[in-house]
């Protein structure tokens, strides 16, 4: 059929149609313009540019009315306009000058122009002729080439003359104009100068906004879209960190971008210094604070700037903060709220969603510290920085506290793939056989860490049965601050089974570990010897023991390094046999095990007869609480053996055995005892049944035999090896998950289980009632004796009380919690108030039994409950409260938005809220599942005693260890003195060195009255002495730059804060009017306050109300507590002398004593001091651990090291002081180190030291304290130091007894070095420091100007040297004195 | 906040509201169309339009929408939701039996109730229904959350799509077949339906060029392209899925091997779709749509493409889930879901089951022919079958059900044929072997990488 000519459709309506649909094209291609250009961060940056703009302008203004810039500004233009005043007389001449420099410039600017020309001809002829040269033409030709060359030539240099001609010309006119306009330049360049800030900050404002209209237009129409791409002012700010790769899930590994910065705009902005430029805060109208993004980084001295070690070109962002540092958007960015509050507001502001798709999702608040440690493999200066202070405390808290409970035995943390650093390394050290093995296989590195708790290698020698398994099955019912975890009664082992098997296992263990136990050689004390608890008891405070150990009986000081020691009297087992092992572990301590973190307190035996004294067995009388002999010894409890059912062993080895025999096997085995394999071809843990005794079957050693293999079983199954030395398990492998890249653990490979309807109805111990702190009108109506507790005020609807079992002397009945119960004692524990209670609650585990002492009806009732709730409820009523803001303590708050943060995690099976759980309640996973799995497959993770808060640090860390090891140019490892820092830190903590010693000084700051503070006269020192310390103790700025308002009487003053380093010599006492309290600290540092110095000792004396904050000292609370025992106890009669009692401040160690001295003392401490009343203790420091220890004292405090130069031994120096005193003295014949042996062997000395072969000679013993003997002087200080000591001991050691001998201003010993303090002095010093060269070479003399002794005549001889001289004269007359040469010669 | 899986929120009520909106318009002009064209229908002893009950219709989706786009967003206040009962039973029936099943079902429906459906009211009454089974399915999170990936929108658009063209197909067909039963002139020569290339065809094109362009802009900007994690060798995406246009193929991975369902079968497909106008020996039907004339030739094609491929896209894309198991629509994709099944070989079954002996396994160290001989032995059954339906059906079905094919098509078209179909046959064969039998592989031969 033919087509027709009529259309379809109608063309008008096509067309129109058409145009619609066009138009529809149209506008969607604008949409998609706009939406591209419509990016969040536009807005961000338009704002914070207003904002720098407001500021900048603000500074413009305050410029601009700053008296003193008008001032000047006024004085510099009036110049200007007096010396163009001046220039209008001469304005004839300045025209002529002006226009002869014009002219001549436009001359020789012509000039040069030609002469650009001539060159360029020039440079061709020579090129052309060069050509003709290359290309071998005829001679003609080339010279042809040669004469255009020569004449070009010739041109442009007769240009070049004219040019330079000009060119002088034109200078010489220059300088005269400038001669006649000298004075007005310079009064220009004074206002430019004076303007030079308003002029940068106007062209800062300018750039933002515009003044000028057309710049104004031109920057509007660069922020087009569109025209936007092409260098507008907006545009995305880009870090590229090409070094410090991302990882992108195990396919590759890219460049790092980070955009942050475009909406971050101010982020590295600073004010002064590397104060935050934008302070980040409400961001309120006149608080001066601002919002992210347009905040400062806070720690703008750490981050960003390029002064800070982290600097933002070589850092970026994300590389501390993770997330998706090419995102430009809120979302895109992988922000992550802090807590569901916060997450609940994003959602509502920025459309926040969880991208988990993202596998470096932004770290939230509470873990921002998490990456650090990718760098930081050392994790301890994080804690603990000279700098910077504690930079990221929490990741060094969970690090300490993996480090403190031992995670690492279960769980390896490997910081190294062969030798390259991948994180932080916490692996165990290996067993003795691998030891050896590993240190001679240079593909690997060894672990450090020792295991966490004791070795069980000679448990028999130590307890019984009965105790082993009570502990095991609960350690905390035996002492409440143990750090042991507890393996038994958790949520998993409810059922009939783990009913039935439990006791099993661990009677088992207990078997099994008796059973394996060696013997040990213990020491005992003399036969007879009665040891006096009392005597122990104080021996145990002044000992030392306390700095590490608690017990009940020492109040006031409470230290956790080592376990708590009040109830070691009901463990240790009965008998001399008990008492010895304890005396043992006291006395040497490496006899139970060699590398015990116990020190050796050389706690020997002393007197004789009477007055002989064991100390050891004093304190372990003490310990014991023990009365008679030891023989006598019996622990004060008495521990039930386990009931071991037959049935419940032979069930239990059955089902271990099911995977090794047939069922055939098994049975006959059961029946004979008879393992059917050999033993030689068995490997594991059945190596216990197959090494069966021949013969018939004894039932009991049948019985023995199977519990000794359950034990090992378990031990295998809990992996106790890993915090315990334990027979047989010396190689043996950590059980758990290793951990050094959990924190990037595959979310699906993480077992959640049923944990989310667990804790749907578990999981929060809980009475499931509303509860209140007993009110006094409750308490009255209850009639509530001590009127303290925590009333139960309802039942929560729709919710049946809490089941309670009735306890009474002898029945047990079922009770239920009610309305108007009080408690008043939990688990018994007081209870006060209801928070208290609900800490309580937290730290239970959900389910296990609780006693509860409750009033109801007028008396006293015990009731037992299980407290158990719901996660869930306690996270929803959290977040509710949250939401309403109904939190009035933020610690409250924190911690259950910290609950609902972790909760929510769970829910969305995130790693940080499986490790929560995981360790709240380690066995919650089995819920439900472990009536389907096998009994061996349970869930093994035992409870430790941690807090929230705990598991928040422990977290934190956990979550960084990445196995990501960035450049390598990025780990922070340091060599040099920040490594010796670091190496030493860690083993400050180690061997508990703070327990004992301050390391650092408690700090004050006060509000000071600056006119009343009394500077130090410096005019009555030697000018040595304070060049000396200035140089030791460079002066500190004492200023902090705050200011506080103190009143004093009626009116309130605003005082600087000043901060210093010293002991409190007085507190304010309470007695005294309030006006009059006062503090007075001992200053220990050299100060500088404003213009006045103060030297160490200064009293700073202060009111009470003047107090600002008191820092406390690092370490040391021991010396401290045992100072103020000694001077309480009266057994000192001052502070100075209770402090020279106590282990001495570690302050300034480094620069006191040599290095290879200390390594030396930290191996084998000697004696030294006399006025303490215990001895630094050897501890089992490996050499590498001694050396690096005595290396950190030096690097702390800046000081030289490993090798110190001694310049007074050498030869030089000496020939240069004898030549001075021969050049002074011309009467002296001997040496100058002779006339110092002189000096040194002077009465002066030897009143307190032992010296040159004398034992102290006292002239008044109430006052002279015996001093460490002299001889070791030389070897153990180092020379600037002995130096200053000597000048002035007080400026190093305030509370010394040591008298400053040679003061300035008094002549002493005129015989040496003319009685100059300063000479003898430094003299004294150059004898120390010779000291054994002159034992050697003089010998023993005594120098004694008051008294014509007989010169001993004994250079040489040892033995008489040895003696003490006793006997030496000590009157004199002054004569004598004179007579310089008598004291003593050769 | 803590409510991890809302089955409603404000913004889905919202958007429901808008749905539920269009349909109030959509059914508003249907209103107008019936009033004009459907008469009325006795009722309640008088004549009442058809028309009444389409405004009936209309104004209750009317209420409906202003109720969502007004009433209260409180997700817990909201009644209209998918009943429970429902998507449990549709969870309980959905499986890949019953979805082949009920797919295979639907196409015969589909060929056999053609007159009906092609009828206008009833094609609109499908559509409202699907449109409102989508809507109160959108109420719950798990179908939205798979249904509502941007990936997958346009899976739902093509269904609509597909789904209206054959609707289109069969209206025309129909009308055709009807018009030859009548002796009537095809439509096209009735109505004279040739039209002008320019402009009534290029201007048209050019217009819905530009609209198509600019909805595809508009998507583009509304619905952002998804960007999932990094691809990581470590960790794979569960479930792995390819993209939706080869969900088709990838569900053939579970019954078939990798090389079979990755490289002999889609070449086949191909192969075979080059291959029809070779083998096609209707002369009917050439240029105007017919089904009776064609009846072999569409029911064939169709089959293919219906059940065997858009079904399987849609299994693939909207009812597998982690671990490639299968998930009913309303069903929550948990991981922890396990369906194993132990699937035995056809050599399994033959040796221990039924000679109840061991496998005959070459010894160890001998040569490749031996080893040959061995595997060979070992799969004979496998074997046979496999060449028996390949070489020995088709001379079998030449002479009984396709005795007029044969003839008509000489001995090598048919060959050709008769192979294509077995090919095409040979998926839903081995879907049901799976289902019955545990049947893994007729012929398994790992050692040479070749599975049947």
């Amino acid at each position: 059929m033919p087509a027709t000519d009529d259309y379809l459709r109608d063309p008008k309506r096509m067309h129109k149609i058409f145009a619609l649909s066009a138009v529809t094209f149209l506008g969607v291609t604008v949409w998609m313009m706009w939406a591209d250009y419509a990016d969040e961060w536009r807005g961000f940056q338009r704002k914070a540019m207003s904002l720098i703009a407001a500021r900048d302008k603000a500074k413009i203004a305050a410029i601009k009315q700053d008296p003193e810039y008008l001032k000047q500004s006024a004085e510099a233009n009036e110049q200007v306009k007096s010396a163009d005043q001046q220039l209008k007389d001469q304005q004839a001449e300045l025209d002529t000058l002006q226009k002869q420099v014009s002219d001549l410039a436009q001359k020789s600017a012509a000039t040069m122009r030609e002469l650009r020309t001539k060159r360029a001809v020039r440079d061709v002829a020579r090129a052309t002729y060069g050509l003709k040269v290359r290309d071998n033409e005829p001679k003609r030709i080339q010279e042809e080439f040669r004469e255009k060359y020569d004449k070009a030539e010739a041109d442009a240099t007769e240009f070049e003359q004219r040019f330079s001609t000009e060119s002088a010309e034109l200078v010489q006119a220059k300088a005269a104009l400038a001669a006649v306009t000298a004075e007005r330049d310079k009064a220009e360049l004074r206002v430019k100068a004076l303007n030079s800030d308003l002029a940068r900050l106007s062209a800062a404002v300018n750039k933002i906004e515009p003044t000028s209209k057309f710049s104004a237009l031109k920057r509007d129409f660069m922020l087009w879209p569109i025209i936007n791409g092409f260098n507008s002012p907006e545009r995305i700010q880009q870090d590229w960190m090409p070094r410090l790769e991302i990882s992108l899930g195990g396919m590759a590994n890219v460049q790092r971008f980070d955009r942050c910065r475009t909406c971050h705009y101010m982020i590295d902005a600073v004010d002064i210094g590397t104060k935050p430029g934008f302070p980040h805060g409400s961001g309120e109208e006149g608080s001066g604070t601002f919002e992210h993004p347009f905040a400062s980084h806070p720690r703008l001295d750490l981050f960003l700037t390029s002064a800070s070690p982290h600097p933002m070109p070589k850092f970026g962002c994300t590389s501390c903060h993770s997330g998706q540092g090419s995102g430009t958007s809120f979302q895109n960015a992988s922000h992550t709220p802090n807590h569901p509050v916060i997450e609940h507001e994003w959602q509502h502001k920025y459309n926040w969603f969880d991208n988990h798709f993202w596998e470096h999702p932004m770290n939230p608040k509470r873990f921002e510290e998490s990456n650090c440690i990718k760098c930081h493999i050392n994790v301890v200066e994080l804690g603990h920085s000279p700098k910077f202070g504690a930079t990221a405390p929490k990741v060094t808290r969970g690090y300490e506290l993996v480090k403190t409970y031992g995670c690492f035995g279960c769980h390896e943390i490997n910081g190294f793939e062969g030798t390259k650093i991948v994180g932080v390394d916490l692996r165990l050290e290996p067993a003795a056989e691998e030891a050896e093995k590993v240190a001679n296989d240079p593909t690997q590195v060894a672990g450090k860490m020792r295991k966490v708790g004791p070795s069980l290698r000679h448990l028999a020698s130590k307890s019984e049965q009965g105790w082993i398994e009570n502990w095991t099955e609960e350690p905390k019912s035996f002492r409440p601050t143990t750090r042991m975890p507890q393996f038994f009664k958790l949520t998993n082992q409810h059922d009939k089974l783990a009913q039935d098997f439990n006791p099993v296992e661990i009677s088992g263990i207990a078997t099994y570990l008796l059973g394996k136990s060696q013997a040990m050689d213990l020491l005992s004390p003399k036969d007879g010897y009665k040891p006096d608890a009392a005597r122990g008891k104080e021996l145990f405070a002044t000992k030392g023991c306390v700095a590490c150990h608690t017990h009940g009986e020492m109040a006031g000081v409470n230290a956790d390094f080592g376990p708590e020691l009040s109830r070691i009297h009901a463990k240790i087992k009965p008998g001399k046999a008990g008492f010895d092992w304890l005396y043992t572990w006291i006395r040497e301590p490496e006899r139970y095990h060699p590398r015990t973190k116990m020190p050796h307190l050389f706690l020997d035996a002393q007197g004789e007869g009477d007055k002989y004294t064991d100390p050891a067995a004093d304190i372990a009388a003490f310990l014991l609480k023990l009365e008679g002999s030891p023989a006598d010894f019996k622990p004060t409890q008495e521990y039930a053996l386990n009931t071991v059912d037959a049935a419940a062993l032979d069930d239990l080895i059955q089902r271990f055995l099911v995977k090794l025999l047939t069922p055939g096997q098994i049975e006959e085995f059961m029946k004979t005892g008879k393992y059917p394999i050999p033993a030689k071809s068995v490997k594991g843990d059945e190596i216990e049944l197959a090494n069966g005794p021949d013969g018939a079957l004894d039932p009991a050693e049948w019985h023995q035999r199977k519990l000794t293999y359950v034990g090992r079983k378990t031990i295998t199954k809990y992996g106790c090896y890993g915090c315990h030395e334990i027979p047989n398990f010396e190689t043996a492998r950590p059980i758990g998950t290793a951990l050094q890249d959990w924190g990037k653990k595959d979310r699906s490979r993480l077992a959640f289980e049923h944990i989310h309807e667990y804790l749907h109805h578990h999981g929060q111990p809980d009475l499931g009632m509303t509860i209140e702190t007993l009110t006094e009108v409750d308490a009255t109506r209850l009639h509530v004796e001590g009127g303290a507790g925590v009333r139960i005020r309802a039942a929560i609807p729709g919710t049946t009380p809490l089941a309670a079992i009735h306890v009474d002397e002898d029945k047990r009945e079922k009770d239920a919690l009610q309305p108007d119960d009080v408690i008043l004692a939990y688990d018994g524990l007081a209870i006060v108030d209801a928070a208290q209670l609900k800490a309580q609650l937290r730290r239970t585990e959900p389910g296990t039994p609780v006693t509860l002492e409750v009033w109801r009806g007028g008396k006293s009732h015990v009731l037992q409950i299980a407290p158990d709730g719901s996660l869930e409820e306690r996270v929803q009523e959290g977040l509710g409260k949250a939401l309403r803001k109904e939190f009035k303590d933020p610690a409250e708050e924190e911690r259950e938005t910290s609950a609902a943060f972790y909760y929510e995690s769970l829910g969305h099976h995130g790693r940080p809220g499986f490790l929560w759980q995981k360790l709240r309640q380690p066995r919650s996973y089995d819920f439900k599942m472990d009536e389907t799995k096998p009994y061996d497959d349970r869930l093994r993770m035992p409870k430790f005693p941690f807090s929230e808060e705990d598991i928040d640090a422990i977290a934190t860390f956990v979550l960084g260890l990445t196995a990501e090891p960035p450049n390598p140019e990025y780990l922070y490892n340091p060599t040099g003195p920040a490594g010796a820092r670091i190496k030493g830190e860690s083993l400050l903590q180690q061997f508990n060195c703070a327990g004992c010693h301050m390391l650092e000084l408690p700090e004050f700051r006060y509000g000071a009255d600056l006119e009343g503070l009394q500077a130090s006269d410096a005019a009555a020192e030697f000018p040595l002495a304070i060049e000396l310390l200035n140089k030791l103790k460079p002066p500190r700025n004492g200023l902090t730059g705050e200011t506080m308002s103190v009143k004093s009487g009626d009116e309130t003053k605003t005082l600087p804060v000043v901060g210093f380093h010293g002991l409190i010599a007085a507190l304010p006492n309470p007695d005294d009017d309030p006006e009059d309290q006062e503090y007075v600290a001992e200053l220990w540092e050299n100060l500088k306050v404003g213009d006045k110095a103060l030297f160490p000792t200064t009293k700073m004396i202060f009111p009470a109300a003047a107090m600002q904050t008191m820092l406390p000292a690092r370490g040391g609370r021991y010396a401290e507590w045992l100072a103020n025992r000694l001077l309480e106890s009266k057994q000192v009669s001052q502070l100075a002398l209770a402090w020279q009692a106590s282990p001495p401040p570690l302050y300034q160690e480094g620069i006191k004593v040599q290095t290879p001295w200390l390594f030396n003392f930290l191996r084998n401490p000697e004696k030294i001091r006399h006025t303490t009343v215990l001895r630094m203790p050897r501890f089992n420091m490996s050499a590498d651990e001694a050396q690096a220890l005595a290396n950190y004292f030096a690097a702390a405090d800046g000081a030289v090291y490993p090798y110190q130069a001694i310049p007074q031994r050498e030869p030089q120096y000496l020939e240069e002081r004898t030549a001075e005193l021969h050049q002074a003295f011309p009467e002296k014949t001997h040496d100058y180190l002779t006339e110092s042996w002189k000096l040194l062997n002077s009465p002066v000395c030897v009143k307190c030291h032992a010296v040159g072969g004398r034992m102290p000679v006292s002239t008044d013993p109430a006052k002279d304290i015996r001093a460490p003997n002299l001889e070791m002087a030389g070897e153990r200080l180092r020379p600037d130091w002995l130096l200053l000591w000597l000048y002035r001991p007080t400026w190093i050691t305030p509370y010394t007894s040591m008298p400053q001998n040679f003061p300035p201003g008094k002549k002493n010993l005129e015989g040496l070095f003319g009685g100059d303090g300063n000479l003898q002095t430094i003299s004294t010093r150059d004898a120390l420091l010779n000291y054994h060269r002159l034992m050697e070479r003089d010998g023993r003399i005594v120098y004694d100007p008051m008294t014509p002794a007989t010169p001993p005549n004994a250079g040489g001889d040892a033995a008489a040297a040895a003696q003490p001289v006793n006997s030496d004269p000590v009157t004199a007359t002054k004569a004598a004195a004179e007579a310089d040469e008598t004291g003593g010669s050769k | 906040m803590l409510e991890h899986h809302p089955d409603l929120t404000a913004s889905v009520i919202y958007g429901l509201g808008w749905l539920y909106l269009l349909l109030f318009l959509m059914n508003s002009v249907w209103v107008w169309r019936s009033y004009h064209r459907d008469g009325e229908i006795k009722m309640f002893g008088q004549g009442v339009p058809v028309a009444s009950i389409w405004a009936l219709y209309a104004a209750m989706l009317g209420m409906i929408s202003a109720a969502h786009l007004t009433g209260s967003n409180n997700p817990q206040m909201f009644l209209l939701r998918m009943p429970e009962a429902f998507k449990t039973t549709v969870d309980y029936l959905s499986g890949p039996r019953s979805f082949f099943s009920l797919s295979v079902g639907l196409f015969v429906l589909l060929i056999v109730l053609r007159e009906w459906l092609v009828k206008p009211t009833v094609g609109w009454v499908l559509l409202n229904v699907s449109l409102i089974f989508l809507a109160l399915s959108m109420t719950d999170y798990d179908f939205r959350q798979i249904v509502s990936k941007p990936d997958n929108v346009p899976i739902v658009a093509m269904l609509f799509i597909c789904a209206y063209f054959t609707w289109l197909s069969f209206a025309c067909a129909v009308e055709n077949d009807q018009r030859k039963a009548a002796g009537k002139p095809l439509y096209s020569q009735e109505k004279n339906d040739k039209i002008l290339v320019w402009p009534d065809l290029v201007y048209s094109e050019l217009i819905c060029m530009v609209l198509v362009t600019a909805l595809l802009v508009a998507w583009g900007i509304v619905l952002q392209a998804p960007l999932e994690e990094p691809a990581s060798s470590a960790k794979t995406p569960n479930p792995s899925k390819a993209p939706w246009y080869f969900l088709g193929l990838q569900e053939m991975l579970v019954y078939y091997d990798p090389w079979m369902a990755g490289v002999v079968l889609p070449s086949m497909i191909l192969v075979g779709l080059m291959a029809i106008p070779y083998i096609d020996f209707n002369k009917l039907g050439n240029g105007y749509y017919t089904f009776n004339e064609r009846k072999f030739a569409i029911s064939t094609f169709l089959f293919g493409f219906l059940p065997l491929w858009v079904a399987m896209i849609v299994l693939g894309t909207f009812l597998r889930g982690p671990n490639w198991n299968f998930f009913g629509p309303y069903e929550y994709w948990d991981v922890h879901k396990l369906e194993l099944l132990n699937n035995v070989n056809v050599s399994e079954w033959f040796w221990y089951t039924v000679m109840n002996t061991k496998m005959p396994v070459a010894p160890a160290g001998s040569d490749p022919v031996t080893q040959a001989g061995y595997i060979l032995v070992r799969e004979w059954l496998g074997l046979v079958l496999t060449f028996a339906y390949l070489a020995v059906l088709p001379p079998i079905m030449a002479v009984t059900i396709f005795r007029k094919f044969f003839v008509k098509m000489g001995f090598l078209r048919f060959m050709v044929l008769s192979n294509l179909i077995l090919f095409m046959a040979s998926l839903p064969i081995k879907m049901v072997l799976r289902w019955s039998f545990n049947l893994k592989y007729i012929v398994a031969i790992p050692e040479w990488f070749f599975n049947i």
